[in-house]
């Protein structure tokens, strides 16, 4: 039923297309491509005295993506899915759904547009989907788990995926202005649906508008709108979102000397609101909890003209009330509420396992695909400075980040300082230092054979005086190693390994489901947890791959019996791009 | 580029002062000085009513104060019936005008006129207050009484049971959940699933809410000597059909729950508990049983009720112990509430 409206717009507007063009050739209006899948884990814990017996799934799926093009401006794209879980016996374990639904085109070689499945990302502070807590500063590590991940979770780069509409138009100028981009979408991250007889949840719509111009010497603008508001006649509930961003941008490129240079001063606002209504007679009739909240910043962003460097330095004030779900919401839940896959509970009391590196790295149920309207929860251990990205609230300072390229090595440094405005539960204030530093070396060697080492070291500093209750002083590590060695042509064999570490304590926030900052929560993260892994990689042809992996993985854990848990996984996975 | 560097900061400096320049608090939440520090017991428990009269809308509120907000769990017990009802929060001070006990349990038993004890538990300080009062009268709870059996069966009830053994379909007086008296069902069909039923007739003209707030409540009494028979339960259909409640006095009691008329279904399934447990069920969670009409729940077209005992029959091969043990789930207090359920009501 989810589908049912896209599915209908999309056969109107194929069915409208389709007429017009009907001396197009067969073969140009139909082609097909899509991506098969087989994975397999088997899991064990590492214990002292005897193994575990293994747990083992996996599945099969073939996403075939049937494209038409009724015309030379316009496809219909579909992702029809079959998965048959291993274990399922006579059709049992298999499912057949239609996973995403578009349809693209252009109109007048003016207007692009697309309705249904659709990938958005808008500005920093507006829609934006920050990598967050899984990012590697070279992007090797774990790929298999990471791309498994975002395949099934639809995380695509910075975007959020939606169902709606979107079109952009782009326009040449002449004077003062080159060019002119407009862009707007309208999409519905959360349907309404029926809780009860009588009780609806409303429906929830992500509307935002761009427009960007380049004008004539070096500067250019970008404006950015975007709303996130539950539609006052659709629902029954009694607290409804209402939440404006608005975001805009300046840049001035210019050369100086040997150098590329892009200045960019920015600055917006936010409310946060919601709307009440009032269950005796269904109207909505005030707002409550109001909240505005400000951003600006300035930021230089420098490239060498022989490309053999990059670096920026920014300066970013965000207002500890700035809210902004499609910049806030974060990729991975972290909430005490969501439950591993593996090994959800531990020891000899069942004892909840809280998510740890394994589960973020690894695991599909974790990954958030929906616009949060107030902020969630976050991991100290892997991000405490930036845990929403750019737009994390209630933070001022300077971030800085160099990147050096030579032929056989690349290295990239950042640090950054940052301050809170207000003071949580008390009036002194969090100051907080990152300081990353990292280096990918890829030796020519003679043989001819490919070798890669990419490591990256992130520490985070968060300290805040006051009396000893208030005091804190966290020190976090993550530091991430990847390397790839080519065997015989076609075959690597591939190490990932991530530790994370803390020291020190934390005081989480503790919010209502209106966002309302009522309690804290404190955490020791005198922790680790730790994955590895080391595998062979096989590329069968251009588009079938292979890889055979062993994981080992960890966390410490605060139970009476048990200070540490320790597992293995055995990963094979073979993915086809047809 | 000297003119760029320049506009560019100040630009920036001119959005800091329009944007940021309100005033913003010093700090956000609650203070973390009070939540993680000391605690201690500011003002001590106080009851604002030792001794209420429920039955003429007394209340009681509870008042303390602690030095920092805590999750907090404020128990009261019925020494004689062993009723409960519990209070929850997270605050700094429990205030008499919020935190208001009307009489009412969290689940049967119900209170009685009896003495009580309250404890105020606090979560993570390891320390209880406690303090007495006195049930002087008890509550009464509003609703639209459907049978309380405590002046025998409701006039215009019709029941029918199986030519069993043992069967039980009759007023007992032993055990009532509230009253003086409650309706037993019971006894042992070797050959069919249903053992018998009440069926009591109904208006509910007057109601004026929908499915989602109308609740069927009522009490269950399970368990024969600490056995039950398998897979026992108690059977409820609710008819909006418009036909003669009893036009037909060769059926088995009414005739408005046939198979083409507006029928409605809900079992409580399985009655595998011993004493009394308390249900409160929402029209809209009751299933079509027979599709005679709308199939839209209208509490205000709701012409009469059947509660049933049903069990799997020894005969049936499929519960082999059902051959030397009788079913039994005897109801009481079958009330019909708008709004809340009963066991809600303030």
């Amino acid at each position: 039923m989810k589908h049912f409206l896209t599915v209908l717009m999309c056969l109107g507007v194929a069915q409208s297309g389709w007429t017009q063009q009907l001396d197009q050739s067969e073969a140009s209006r139909y082609w097909l491509d899509g991506f098969a899948r087989t994975w397999f884990t088997s899991d064990a814990l590492v214990q002292e005295q005897s193994n575990s017996g293994a747990t083992s799934s996996g599945w099969n799926l073939l996403d075939l993506n049937p494209h038409v093009n009724p015309n030379s401006e316009m496809e219909v794209f579909a992702q029809i899915r079959v998965l048959n879980e291993f274990g399922g016996f006579f059709g049992q374990g298999t499912q057949v759904d239609v996973r995403q639904l578009r349809v693209s085109g252009v109109l007048k070689n003016k207007v692009k547009f697309n309705i249904g499945d659709i990938y958005l990302n808008q500005s920093d502070f507006t829609l934006h989907a920050d990598e967050g807590e899984v990012a590697d500063a070279w992007g090797h590590a774990f790929e298999a788990q990471r791309r498994l991940v975002s395949y099934e979770n639809f995380f695509k780069g910075n975007r959020w995926r939606l169902q709606g509409a979107q079109a952009n138009v782009t326009l040449d100028g002449d004077r003062g202005i080159e060019r002119m981009v407009l862009d707007g979408y309208l999409t519905r991250p959360l349907g309404s649906r029926q809780v009860s007889e009588s009780i609806y949840t409303p429906d929830r719509v992500m509307a935002g508008i761009t427009s960007a111009a380049v004008l004539q010497r070096g500067w250019s603008g970008e404006l950015h709108h975007a709303v996130l508001a539950d539609l006052p006649n659709s629902g029954t509930t009694e607290y409804n979102v209402l939440n404006p961003v608005t975001h805009a941008m300046l840049h001035k490129q210019n050369k100086w000397k040997d150098v590329l240079v892009r200045w960019t001063a920015e600055g917006g606002w936010s409310n946060h609101a919601w709307r009440i209504r009032d269950l005796a007679n269904g109207d909505l009739d005030s707002l409550i909890r109001s909240r505005q909240g400000g951003f600006a910043g300035f930021k230089g962003h420098f490239v060498g003209l022989d490309s053999s460097w990059q670096g920026h330095i920014s300066y970013r004030e965000v207002d500890p009330f700035f809210r902004s779900a499609g910049a806030q919401s974060k990729r991975y839940d972290f909430s005490e509420t969501f439950s591993p896959s593996r090994y959800p509970t531990v020891g000899s009391e069942e004892a909840m396992r809280p998510s740890s590196l394994f589960d973020l790295m690894s695991d599909i149920n974790m990954g958030n695909q929906s616009i949060s309207p107030t902020l969630m929860s976050i991991a100290p251990l892997f991000d405490n400075v930036m845990p929403f990205g750019r737009a994390t609230p209630n933070r001022r300072g300077v971030e800085l980040a160099v990147e050096k390229f030579y032929p056989e090595v690349k290295w990239k440094f950042d640090g950054s300082r940052f301050a809170e405005l207000t003071g949580q539960g008390t009036t002194e204030l969090r100051l907080f230092r990152t300081v990353g530093f990292g280096f990918e070396w890829t030796p020519l060697a003679s043989s001819g054979r490919d070798f890669r080492l990419s490591v990256h070291e992130r520490l985070q500093h968060t300290k805040r005086g006051g009396s000893e209750l208030e005091a804190l002083d966290l020190l976090t590590s993550n530091l991430t190693v990847s390397a790839e060695m080519e065997l015989l042509p076609q075959c690597s064999i591939e190490c990932s390994g991530r530790h994370a570490m803390g020291n020190g304590h934390e005081f989480l926030n503790v919010r209502s489901d209106l966002g309302e900052l009522y309690n804290f929560q404190r955490v020791e993260l005198n922790t680790q947890a730790w994955m590895t892994s080391v595998g062979v990689r096989y590329d069968l042809s251009k588009d079938v791959l292979a890889r055979l992996q062993w994981n080992l993985w960890g966390q410490d854990l605060e139970l009476e019996n048990q200070s540490r848990l320790r597992a293995s996984q055995v990963f094979i996975v073979i993915s086809a791009t047809l | 580029m000297k003119k760029t560097t320049i506009f560019l900061p100040m630009a920036t400096l001119l959005t800091f002062t329009l944007t940021l320049g309100c005033s913003r608090p010093d700090a956000e939440g609650p203070a973390i000085d009070e939540l993680f520090g000391v605690f201690e017991v500011l003002d001590s428990l106080e009851l604002t009513n030792l001794s209420p009269d429920f039955s003429i809308g007394e209340t009681v509120g509870f008042s303390c104060e602690f030095s920092k907000p805590v999750d907090w769990t404020l128990s009261i017990v019925g020494m004689e019936t062993g009723s409960a009802k519990t209070l929850q929060g997270f605050s700094r001070e429990l205030l008499p005008e919020q935190e208001v006990w009307f009489g009412n349990c969290d689940d049967v038993p119900f209170f009685g006129a009896e003495p009580c004890q309250v404890v105020l538990s606090i979560e993570g300080e390891g320390q209880e207050l406690t303090a007495d009062l006195v049930v002087e009268g008890t509550k009464v709870y509003d609703g639209i009484e459907v049978a309380s059996f405590d002046d025998g069966i409701p006039s215009g009830a019709l029941v029918w049971h199986q030519d069993g053994g043992n069967m039980t379909f009759e007023l007992a007086q032993d055990e009532a959940l509230q009253g003086g008296q409650y309706f037993k069902m019971g006894g042992r069909v070797n050959w069919d699933w249903s053992l018998g039923y009440i069926d009591i007739p109904l208006d509910m003209s007057a109601v004026g809410v929908g499915p989602d707030d109308f609740y069927l409540n009522l009490g269950v009494l399970g368990g024969l000597n600490g056995e039950f028979a398998t897979d026992q339960y108690v059977n409820i259909l609710l008819s909006e059909s418009e036909a003669p409640f009893d036009d037909n006095p060769s059926n088995n009691a009414s005739d408005i729950f046939g198979g083409d008329m507006e029928v409605y279904k809900y079992q409580i399934r399985p009655v595998d508990w011993e004493g009394w447990r308390f249900f409160d069920i929402s029209y809209s969670d009751f299933e079509v049983k027979s599709e005679g009409g709308n199939n839209l729940r209208e509490p205000s077209q709701i012409r009469g009720i059947r509660l049933g005992l049903q069990a799997c029959p020894f005969n049936s091969g499929n519960c082999p112990d059902n051959g030397n043990i009788a079913a039994r789930a005897d109801l009481d207090y079958v009330t019909f509430t708008e709004g809340i359920p009963l066991l809600e009501q303030e």
